[in-house]
């Protein structure tokens, strides 16, 4: 069962539950007041096997054949857990897409591998080494003599009946379409029972860093540390996490957990209501993806995910200067580094990608706004509406702005208990329109963005405007913690539950001396006992 | 880079591949939108059943959310001498074909976790209870659920009537989202949510990719990529021995796929001489608002043809997801269809909004009427060997309730149900699902959770 919080009692959430619903529901899965966990014994919960998730897949392929088409796109969507993507159970649809992509990379592969060679595949000297290279890095593991055998006898149908080239095809066929391929195996022991808490195998753990840090398979040095035992030593693990840390590709890790817990892929698919923003196109979305993209990766660099909050500063283009309130002939097609007005730009929660994320075609979206706070950034939850309720809504009247509108909201009983979260927390972005522009007016009224946050462990009260919110926010425990929290649930594709409470702990501590270092706080989460351990299935 | 370019890998994969088969056959692009070319292939199939001496039945879920506005749905008059309502006048043409219900309720959604969305799509073709997971939702138990808790009817059929054909069952959409509760409604058993193909691309090549094997390749392919499946099973398998039980069963369920592929390519090229794929023109990018309309078009041909060609006798086409939210600019409607469904009953331009939405829906429901029907087969047409059921979450979306579901049906299922009817009755939509079960040749027996099961509705049986 999911644990909201371990640290924090679940006062925040209870009180959502109470506004909403009416009735106190007892808190899921947290400890009776008083009992400690026992933090001396590893203990983490039961997990299923994963698989590949399609992002995961096509940096494997990648990093395994060079191939950069990015076909995973044509499986279907991956399970979300708390919008992160999960590897869950194979539909016929993802195996059938899975064998077609298979086959298809396969067909591209072969002619290089024959090319590069070096050697002559006929000879089975040379192809035997070939074989154990490619199972060895397409497995993440050495492969078994048994592995080893059905690939030799694959290679050499097709060798038979048209040549090395189709053996080498088959082969590559076989591999992306395998179990050891496919699924994070993670085997238990020998003589492991069930319900035992088993330190993972040397090159299962290998895999789970190098997805978690770099969203793609382990390279030769993280298989050989594997080989060695290195791993299997918490220091010799962290050692190795700071060696993957300082590479390029951990770039590409960062980008995985932002896309996921920003949702930043999403921007690409904004449309806007052509009458009130006849500029924003494809184009333009497109480039809102690119510049956020920009900043996290500077983000990254820097290593200080205080930045998140914080930064005043942006990267624009000509088309996106003038969201940006900047001349656009200032700029040109390429994105640039640019100092933004720090009244109207802090950080994320200000970035105008995010910010037409989460509004309507042709208006703002105090709502949605409100919504992505709570539970990306705060790590809440909210309720649906109650069920059955009835609301009668008022039309939306011209010349009224968005707070007045929204006024029904507080006003009538039955909506009052969730809107109260949402609505104060969301008018605190009303000096941004429907694409993330700074308006001073709305409908002809100088705009009013006092906001009211409530719920939260550490920073209730009022504020005006998104720039000071995000002040609020970087010096809060609650968000702070729950980068710590959202990163955990990529790095383990799955949610926290009461079992990782000591991890958690242990986890959220390197952000409470205020700082936000990222890749001290991936070595916190890559040392917990969640990630080094696991729990042996029956 | 867009969207639209990122898929432009798979894109010339799919114009390389349909240029092969369609440029060797002579295709004629018939009237409307992405009509297709099926007559040949009717008459075919006419022979090819005359002789078995058997008609498919084919059954076809279609969905759309948020729920409808039942004044503007509900037909008036009475059980034979109805008139449609403005929602669902464009479905005059198969008024004789058609099986309205008003007044059944989603019982089995009273129970279990789930806020009103979750439960609605989840119990919608299952009557289970969801089962608990990671997925926080509603507020009545706050416990956070998975997937539904059963079988849904259509795999529960497909399971019966679905076995002989190279797909058990095809899932097709437009917009369906990522996969989470409120975007699955199709499920193989508790907890195995089946995902519809969203990109008429993708579902093209996996549907009709095998239609073009000749003889002399087959054997080769066979041989080739038999050995390539027997590999990758004994991989599974060898895997499989080094898990616990949970892990096991997982494995098990893609390893059966594997085999199911298998057993396909055994049987490839013997359907091909019978059968024309669609055409399905330049490639558009899915995922974009304006080409909702021509996605669903291009699904709805696609399924037909895999109807005609007997590729499977089960289908469903889902549009967009519970809580689905896109605009209908085409209508003038640029608002979002969930957004509005949230209006209250007193908001006039909004329930207006709705109305058009969920007459479009009907306009389009009537053009697949019409595609199946232009198919004849033994016993009259396409259509009336189908049985089409337009299925919604909800009854109305700002209440969320899950009574009063706007249920039509279209064609017999081969003279299985009597038709033209409009319907009052309030009774379980578990009773619904259970009758469904019957017209396909299921036993009676209760569906879904047996407290919300009152008997079969044998009132809807011929």
């Amino acid at each position: 069962m999911p644990l909201h919080s371990p640290r924090r009692a679940l006062a925040g959430l209870a009180g959502l539950l109470v506004a909403c619903s009416g009735q106190i529901s007892d808190p899921t899965g947290d400890p009776p007041p008083g009992t400690a966990p026992r933090c001396d014994v590893a203990s983490v919960p039961e997990g299923p096997i994963r698989r590949l998730t399609r992002d995961q897949f096509d940096r494997t392929v990648r990093d395994l054949l060079g191939d950069t088409t990015a076909p995973a796109r044509a499986f279907p969507p991956d399970d979300d857990t708390e919008g992160f993507h999960v590897g869950g159970i194979a539909s016929n649809l993802f195996v059938e897409q899975e064998a077609m992509v298979a086959e298809t990379l396969a067909e591209v592969a072969s002619a290089e591998i024959v090319a590069e060679s070096g050697c002559d595949l006929g000879v089975a000297a040379c192809r035997d080494g070939w074989l154990m290279e490619f199972a060895q890095r397409a497995y993440r593991r050495p492969p078994s003599e048994e592995d080893l055998d059905r690939l030799r006898t694959v290679f050499d149908v097709g060798a038979t009946e048209e040549g090395v080239q189709t053996g080498v095809r088959l082969v590559v066929q076989t591999v992306l379409m395998s179990a050891s391929f496919l699924y994070h195996s993670e085997v238990a022991p020998d003589g492991a029972e069930a319900g035992d808490v088993v330190l993972i195998e040397d090159f299962a753990l290998a895999s789970r860093l190098s997805y978690f840090l770099w969203a793609s398979m382990p390279d030769d040095a993280l298989l050989e540390a594997a080989a060695s035992g290195r791993l299997r030593d918490r220091d010799g693990l962290l050692t190795e996490a700071r060696r993957m840390l300082e590479s390029p590709k951990a770039q590409d890790g960062f980008r995985s957990f932002t896309t996921q817990w920003l949702r930043v892929d999403q921007i690409d698919r904004i449309e806007k209501d052509d009458s009130v923003h006849p500029d924003f196109d494809n184009a333009t979305a497109r480039d809102l993806r690119l510049s956020l993209e920009a900043f996290l990766d500077e983000v990254w660099e820097s290593g200080d995910g205080r930045l998140l909050y914080t930064a005043d500063f942006g990267y624009v283009n000509a088309r996106l200067a003038p969201i940006f309130g900047l001349d656009p002939a200032d700029f040109g097609e390429e994105l640039e580094r640019t100092a933004l007005d720090p009244e109207q730009r802090s950080g994320l929660l200000t970035h105008p990608g995010l910010l037409a994320l989460n509004s309507k075609a042709n208006q703002s979206d105090p709502i949605h706004r409100a919504k992505f706070v709570r539970e990306r950034m705060l790590c809440q939850h909210l309720p649906s509406p109650p069920d059955d309720l009835t609301v009668v809504a008022p039309d939306p009247a011209p010349g009224l702005t968005t707070r007045e509108r929204f006024a029904e909201h507080s006003d009538n009983p039955a909506c009052q208990g969730c809107h109260t979260l949402l609505d104060p927390l969301g008018f605190g972005f009303e000096h941004y329109d429907a694409i993330g522009a700074w308006r001073d007016t709305e409908e002809g009224t100088a705009v009013d963005a006092s906001g009211r946050m409530n719920g939260t462990d550490d920073f209730d009260g009022d504020f005006y405007g998104a720039v000071e919110l995000a002040d609020q926010m970087i010096e809060s425990q609650q968000v702070r913690s729950c980068v710590a929290q959202q990163l955990f649930r990529f790095a383990l594709q799955r949610v926290e539950t009461t079992s990782d409470a000591c991890s958690m702990n242990a986890i959220e501590e390197a952000t409470e001396d205020g700082t936000l270092e990222l890749q001290e706080l991936m070595l916190s989460i890559v040392g917990s006992d969640a990630f080094r351990f696991m729990q042996v299935q029956e | 880079m867009s969207m639209f370019d990122q898929h432009e890998p798979s894109n010339e994969k799919t114009r390389r591949i349909r240029k092969n088969r369609i440029g060797r056959r002579a295709f004629a692009k018939s009237v409307g939108l992405g009509a297709l070319a099926v007559p040949f292939v009717a008459s075919l199939r006419s022979r090819t059943h005359a002789q078995e001496g058997e008609i498919p039945k084919r059954l076809l879920v279609w969905f759309t959310p948020n729920g409808s506005i039942r004044e503007n749905w509900r037909p008036s008059g009475g059980e034979r001498d109805f008139a449609l309502s403005t929602i669902l006048q464009d479905l005059e043409p198969f008024k004789d074909r058609l099986t309205i219900i008003d007044g059944l309720d989603m019982r089995s959604s009273r129970f279990g976790p789930g806020d009103g969305h979750q439960v609605g799509m989840g119990h919608m073709l299952t009557a289970t209870d969801l089962l608990p997971g990671d997925t926080m939702g509603g507020c009545d138990s706050c416990a956070p659920v998975s997937w539904a808790g059963g079988i849904s009817i259509d795999q529960k059929i497909a399971n019966h009537i679905g076995t002989t054909t190279p797909f058990r069952s095809v899932e097709l959409g437009a917009r369906t989202g990522g996969s989470n509760v409120w975007t699955r409604m199709a499920y193989a058993g508790a907890g195995e949510p089946i995902p519809p193909e969203d990109d008429p691309y993708r579902a093209f090549e996996r549907l009709f990719a095998d239609l073009d094997t000749d003889p002399g390749g087959a054997a080769r392919r066979q041989l080739l990529q038999g050995s390539v499946l027997d590999a990758v099973q004994a991989d599974f398998s060898s895997l499989q021995r080094k898990l616990g039980r949970e892990d096991r069963e997982r494995l098990q369920i893609h390893l059966d796929v594997i085999s199911d592929l298998e057993s396909r390519l055994a049987n490839a090229g013997t359907i091909g001489a019978a059968c024309e794929a669609p055409m399905l023109g330049d490639r558009i990018d899915p995922t974009r608002d304006e080409n909702f309309p021509m996605t669903l078009d291009l699904q709805m041909d696609i399924i037909t043809a895999a109807f005609a060609c007997d590729l499977t006798r089960v289908g469903s086409l889902q549009w967009t997801r519970s809580v689905g939210n896109i605009a209908f600019p085409w209508i003038g409607v640029p608002d979002r269809h969930h957004d509005l469904s949230h209006e209250g009953d007193g908001a006039a331009v909004a329930q207006g909004k709705i109305t058009e939405i969920n007459r479009w829906y009907a306009g389009k429901f009537a053009e697949l009427c019409a595609r199946l029907d232009s198919i004849p087969e033994p016993g009259g047409t396409l259509l009336d060997n189908t049985l089409i059921i337009w299925v919604n979450e909800l009854g109305r979306g700002n209440s969320h309730t899950r009574n009063d579901l706007p249920i039509v049906m279209a064609g017999s299922a081969g003279g299985a149900f009597d038709t033209g009817r409009f319907l009052e009755m309030d009774r379980s939509h578990a009773d619904l699902l259970r009758t469904i079960g019957m017209g396909f040749g299921l036993p009676d027996e209760p569906f879904g959770r047996g407290d919300v099961n009152d008997g079969a509705i044998t009132t809807l049986l011929a």
